[in-house]
Parts: structure tokens; C-alpha cells; sequence
């Protein structure tokens, strides 16, 4: 089939229209995508400065550790072996000891017959403290400085067999 | 007329039974004997035999002392490069003593008696009761009613007869342990209470013993080798002994029976590193062991302290005061096992078994708490009984003045306490007195006296 002259020309501008429109399509798709990507770049960058932020403000305050009851201890404190807990750090210091952890557990964790985990200001005899699976003899006792993520286990020693 | 028929029957039978057993008991009694002679016989020409051919050629033929026999019984052993004929010779010619034939000391000394220790020692005074065999599984059901030492020793006899096995039939205490100790290079501590645990870490830090330690209770174990190589001892551990309400006993606090086993399997595997030098021992370290989270954790204990008083630089332990030296004071704790009886209570605030049955019987209107643990009350408990557990007491005292209400009014009816033994149970009427409910009496000794004196049936656990 032949076309008319005016059917060629028609088409041709048709053509034309349709590639400036795709044109402008995709410059339209890219600038908005290296919009977005810009935008997405700059809120990546508040989260860390906000997270920066957040961690030291966490570090000055707060201490998260692991803590586990185990031998018959666990018993005291509702029958739960391992707690994970944010511990605030005693007003005016800036660690955090055993002495303050043991204070923190018999009055958040302990829910009866605290003379059985305590004597005096350290534990009862009979239990064993273990600070990141190490006997806390060996790093100073009540005097063990606790780190962030720290794993302090407490164990009542057994005699059945 | 048939009834009665039956019943001579099975009396008869019954008569019958009783006497085969009699003599059965008395024929496995005179096989253990002869089997104990026969093992000495042996051993002492096993003796003579290595002297002479030790005269002859200087040790064996294959000159590492290891007969035939041996060679094809240790050969799994044997093949192992890391332990091999030096680590099995080792071995052969060391001793080793575990006091306690119970959940621990079953298993360790099975393995002992199977890898060939040269001489196996077990110290126990006790005899094998029903409720053991679920973790004693070195005792059989032959066996209930009998020495705990004999079973023991026939099991370890019955897988090596080759080996020196000795009997010790008695209670290991301060009169006794340098003695029996002193004949043994390496001590497994199987016991069950505190003050055992003590004398044994004293008595062996006296002797240069090294010491495997094993506990195990509920579901969780621990374990620990003490006195080796410049390590700690258990006093350096524990300086101060733990209150009594810490110790508790498999007897009131239960135990899954496979995990003793766990601990006392490794304990022999302690022991047989340190008998046979292979290896790297549980030494100024221990294992914890929790079942129900399937945990091991081992962890780094502090080492041997200066101021122990068994083991420091101016230790005050000495063999003489060893011998004087009151344990159970010391921990405030019974060596043997016995129950503990409370008499908290007068007499008129107690009543027995048997006239609580009488109660029952007449239908006088009460009101019966049991005051036991509410897992204690579901494996058993006596018909019509309130569970309010000694912990809830306080709090509960609306419902026990509500159930009073319901019988007779409230009109002169009785409160009765009953728990396992009789002993919570007078401390629950203590505080029902102070609480203002007067009439509270409580069954002496509990619901085993029930089963004792009134009801053979009910069980007992």
C-alpha cells in the first residue's frame, strides 16, 4: 500500500512527538531518581548522625548487660535463668562496678528471699560470680568494672549427686 | 469356701516365693564371695607371674607390660595416637577411689572398671532402694535392699574381672578417709551433701591427692578437677561453707536421672586423664552444665589461693586436726542422709496419723490443708485435701476460712496441716496460730506416716 504524502508527513511528526515525549519522559524518570537518590543520601546521613548521637547519650547513661542465675539461684527471681537488662549508671559516676550491679539486681530482680543471694554487700557464700565466663576473683571482685554487652553470670554451687 | 481356697493358695505361693528368693539371696551371696576369693588368687599369680617374667625379661615381651589379653581388650584404646600403649600402660598401673556409688559414682565407675584402671576403690555405706535405679544405673533391681559397695563392685567385676576391684563398706568419715585414701592416687568425689565434700578436699589436699569433683541436682551439674597441679581445692573455691537452706538434696529437690549421669561420665573422663597423663584436665576451671537449655559453659576459676586454710601459705589443716575436725558443724549439715525432724510444735497443737484417721472415720467436720509444693500435691495427695503451698499461706486465707465456712458452718470444725514429712506442716500452723486460726493442729510426720501406719497403699515418694 502506498502512502499519500500526507500520511508520511503525519507519521514522521508523529514519530517526532512520541520520541519528545520519551525524551522528556526518561529526563523527567532521571531527575527525579537522582532526586530521590540525593534525598535518600542526605536522610542516611541524619540516621547517623542521630545513631552517633544516640550511642554516645546511651553510653553516658545506660549499660546493657546479659545477666544468669543458675544452681537453684534462677528460683529467686521468678524462675528465669538469663535477663537482659539496661542498667542505669549510678548519679555521678561514670562505670559502672559489681558492687552497684549487685545493689541494682537485689532490688530490680530479686523478688524473694534476698539472704539467699546476698550477705552483707557482696553474695551469699556458696555462689559464684562470673564476669564474661571468668571468676570475678580474678578481676577484682566487687571492684570489677562492667563494660556495655557484658555477660555476668550468677551460680549457686550444687553438692547432690 | 472358694474364696478362702484362694486366699491359702496364694499365701502358699506366696511362702513359696519368699523362700526361693531366701535362697537366691544367699547363693548370689556366696558366688560374690567366691568370685572376691578368686579374684585375689588370681591377682596374686598375676603378681607372682609379672615378677617372674620380670626377672626373666625385663618387663613383657612386647616391653611395654601389656599381655595379649590386654592388647585385644584396650586395642579401641590402643589405636588412639594420642593416648596409645603409654597413656593404656599408664593407666594399668594407676588406682583410683570414688566415694559414693550413687548417680555420679555409677557411671564413673563403670567407665573406670571398663577402660582398665589398674585398681578401683568405691567408698558407700548405703543400700540400693527402688527410687535409686532410675540414675544409679549401676544397681539393679537384684540388688534393692543390699550394699550399694556390693552391686557395685559385681557390675565392675562383671565387665573386668582383670582388674583389682576393693570394697570399702562404710560411710567415708574423719577416722577413716586418710586411711582409705592414702591407698589410691586419684579420689572422685560422688558424694551427695556439703560436709562429704569438705572432708574429702581436706583429706586429699593432705595427701597430694588429685581430686574430681562432680555435682549434680534438678537438671543442671557442675564439675571440677581441685588439687592439681598447683590448682585450687575446693576450700580455696569455697572458703565459707554455703546455709544450709542452699544445699538442697536430690531427695526433696529431684533429679532427671541421665544428668548425674552426664557428670559422672565426665568425671572417669577426668580421671582418666589425669591417671593415664594424656590431655589437658578441668583444672583451675569448671563445668556448668544446664540440661534443659542444653548449655555446657566452661569457665576460668580463680587459682590456688594463699590464704586457704587447707592449702595456703600458712594452711592450719593439718592430718591431726583433720581427725578432730567436726564437718557437719562446720557446714551445719548431716553427713548421712537422715531427714531432717523439726519439733517446732507442742503436743497438744499435734496429731498423729492414726488419730487423724480417726477424724475421718467418726466424719467430724475439719477442714485438711497440705501445705506441700502444688507439683509435690499432683503426684499424690490424701481425698479431700486442700493444696495451699507453704509459700501461699498468707495469702490464701480467705479460701481456708471460706472452705471452714462450708463444713458445719464453721461450728467447732478442725484444721488439720498435712505436707510430705512433717516438718512444713508445723511451720504452716505456726503461722495459721499467728494469724488468729487457734484450732490448727498438724500430722506428725506427715503423709509418710500416713503411709507408714494407716494406708500401706498410699504411695510414697
Amino acid at each position: 500500500m502506498k502512502r499519500t504524502r500526507r500520511q508520511y508527513y503525519t507519521a514522521a511528526v508523529e514519530r517526532l512527538f512520541y520520541w519528545g515525549i520519551k525524551r522528556h519522559f526518561y529526563a523527567f524518570l532521571l531527575s527525579d531518581l537522582s532526586a530521590i537518590a540525593a534525598k535518600a543520601a542526605k536522610q542516611k546521613e541524619n540516621r547517623t548522625k542521630f545513631q552517633l548521637h544516640e550511642r554516645v547519650f546511651v553510653k553516658i547513661t545506660k549499660m546493657q548487660l546479659t545477666l544468669e542465675f543458675g544452681g537453684g539461684l534462677e528460683l529467686l527471681c521468678d524462675s528465669v535463668k538469663i535477663h537482659s537488662v539496661d542498667v542505669d549508671l549510678p548519679a555521678e559516676e561514670k562505670k559502672l562496678t559489681m558492687k552497684h550491679l549487685l545493689a541494682w539486681v537485689r532490688s530490680n530482680l530479686i523478688k524473694e528471699r534476698p539472704e539467699m543471694f546476698m550477705k552483707g554487700d557482696t553474695v551469699r557464700p556458696g555462689v559464684l560470680v562470673l564476669v564474661n565466663d571468668c571468676d570475678w576473683e580474678l578481676s577484682g571482685q566487687l571492684d570489677t568494672t562492667l563494660e556495655n554487652k557484658d555477660v555476668v553470670v550468677f551460680i549457686s554451687t550444687l553438692h547432690g549427686g | 469356701m472358694e474364696s478362702n481356697g484362694g486366699v491359702d493358695e496364694s499365701a502358699r505361693l506366696l511362702r513359696e516365693l519368699q523362700s526361693l528368693k531366701d535362697s537366691k539371696r544367699d547363693i548370689e551371696a556366696r558366688i560374690s564371695a567366691l568370685e572376691a576369693q578368686l579374684q585375689q588368687v588370681q591377682s596374686n599369680q598375676h603378681l607372682n607371674k609379672k615378677a617372674s617374667s620380670d626377672c626373666s625379661n625385663g618387663g613383657s615381651e612386647f616391653g611395654h607390660g601389656l599381655t595379649p589379653d590386654m592388647i585385644y581388650r584396650y586395642s579401641r584404646q590402643l589405636l588412639l595416637p594420642s593416648f596409645g600403649v603409654q597413656g593404656q600402660s599408664n593407666l594399668l598401673k594407676s588406682s583410683i577411689l570414688v566415694i559414693g556409688a550413687g548417680g555420679l559414682g555409677s557411671p564413673a565407675l563403670l567407665y573406670l572398671a571398663a577402660c582398665g584402671v589398674g585398681r578401683l576403690g568405691m567408698v558407700d555405706h548405703d543400700v540400693v532402694e527402688l527410687n535409686n535405679l532410675h540414675r544409679q544405673i549401676i544397681h539393679g533391681e537384684a540388688y534393692i535392699g543390699r550394699s550399694k559397695v556390693e552391686s557395685a563392685a559385681a557390675a565392675c567385676r562383671s565387665i573386668n574381672s582383670t582388674i583389682e576391684i576393693i570394697e570399702h563398706k562404710e560411710a567415708l568419715r574423719t577416722s577413716n578417709a586418710l586411711a582409705i585414701v592414702s591407698k589410691y592416687d586419684i579420689v572422685i568425689d560422688a558424694t551427695d551433701n556439703a560436709p562429704s565434700r569438705y572432708m574429702i578436699s581436706d583429706c586429699c589436699v593432705l595427701l597430694g591427692k588429685p581430686l574430681v569433683s562432680g555435682a549434680a541436682l534438678g537438671l543442671e551439674g557442675q564439675l571440677a578437677v581441685y588439687n592439681y597441679n598447683g590448682g585450687p581445692c575446693y576450700r580455696c573455691l569455697f572458703p565459707t561453707p554455703p546455709p544450709t537452706t542452699a544445699c538442697q538434696r536430690c531427695s526433696d529437690s529431684g533429679v532427671l536421672g541421665v544428668v548425674p549421669g552426664v557428670i559422672g561420665c565426665l568425671q572417669a573422663l577426668e580421671a582418666i586423664k589425669v591417671a593415664s597423663l594424656v590431655g589437658e584436665p578441668l583444672s583451675g576451671r569448671m563445668l556448668l552444665f544446664d540440661a534443659l537449655s542444653a548449655r555446657i559453659r566452661i569457665v576460668k576459676i580463680r587459682g590456688r589461693s594463699s590464704q586457704c586454710e587447707a592449702c595456703g601459705e600458712n594452711p592450719t589443716l593439718t592430718q591431726e586436726n583433720f581427725q578432730q575436725f567436726d564437718y557437719e558443724k562446720f557446714t551445719q549439715s548431716p553427713l548421712s542422709p537422715a531427714p531432717l525432724k523439726l519439733k517446732l510444735l507442742t503436743e497438744d497443737c499435734r496429731i498423729s496419723s492414726k488419730e487423724y484417721e480417726d477424724v475421718v472415720k467418726k466424719g467430724d467436720a475439719h477442714v485438711l490443708i497440705d501445705v506441700r509444693p502444688s507439683h509435690h500435691y499432683k503426684i499424690v495427695s490424701l481425698p479431700n485435701s486442700m493444696n495451699v503451698p507453704l509459700a501461699n499461706l498468707e495469702d490464701k486465707l480467705p479460701e481456708i476460712s471460706s472452705a471452714l465456712k462450708s463444713v458445719n458452718g464453721g461450728q467447732d470444725a478442725g484444721v488439720y496441716v498435712v505436707c510430705r514429712r512433717g516438718n512444713d506442716s508445723q511451720r504452716a500452723v505456726q503461722l495459721l496460730h499467728k494469724l488468729g486460726f487457734m484450732s490448727a493442729k498438724d500430722i506428725v510426720g506427715g503423709l509418710e506416716s500416713w503411709a507408714h501406719d494407716v494406708d500401706n497403699r498410699f504411695p510414697t515418694y
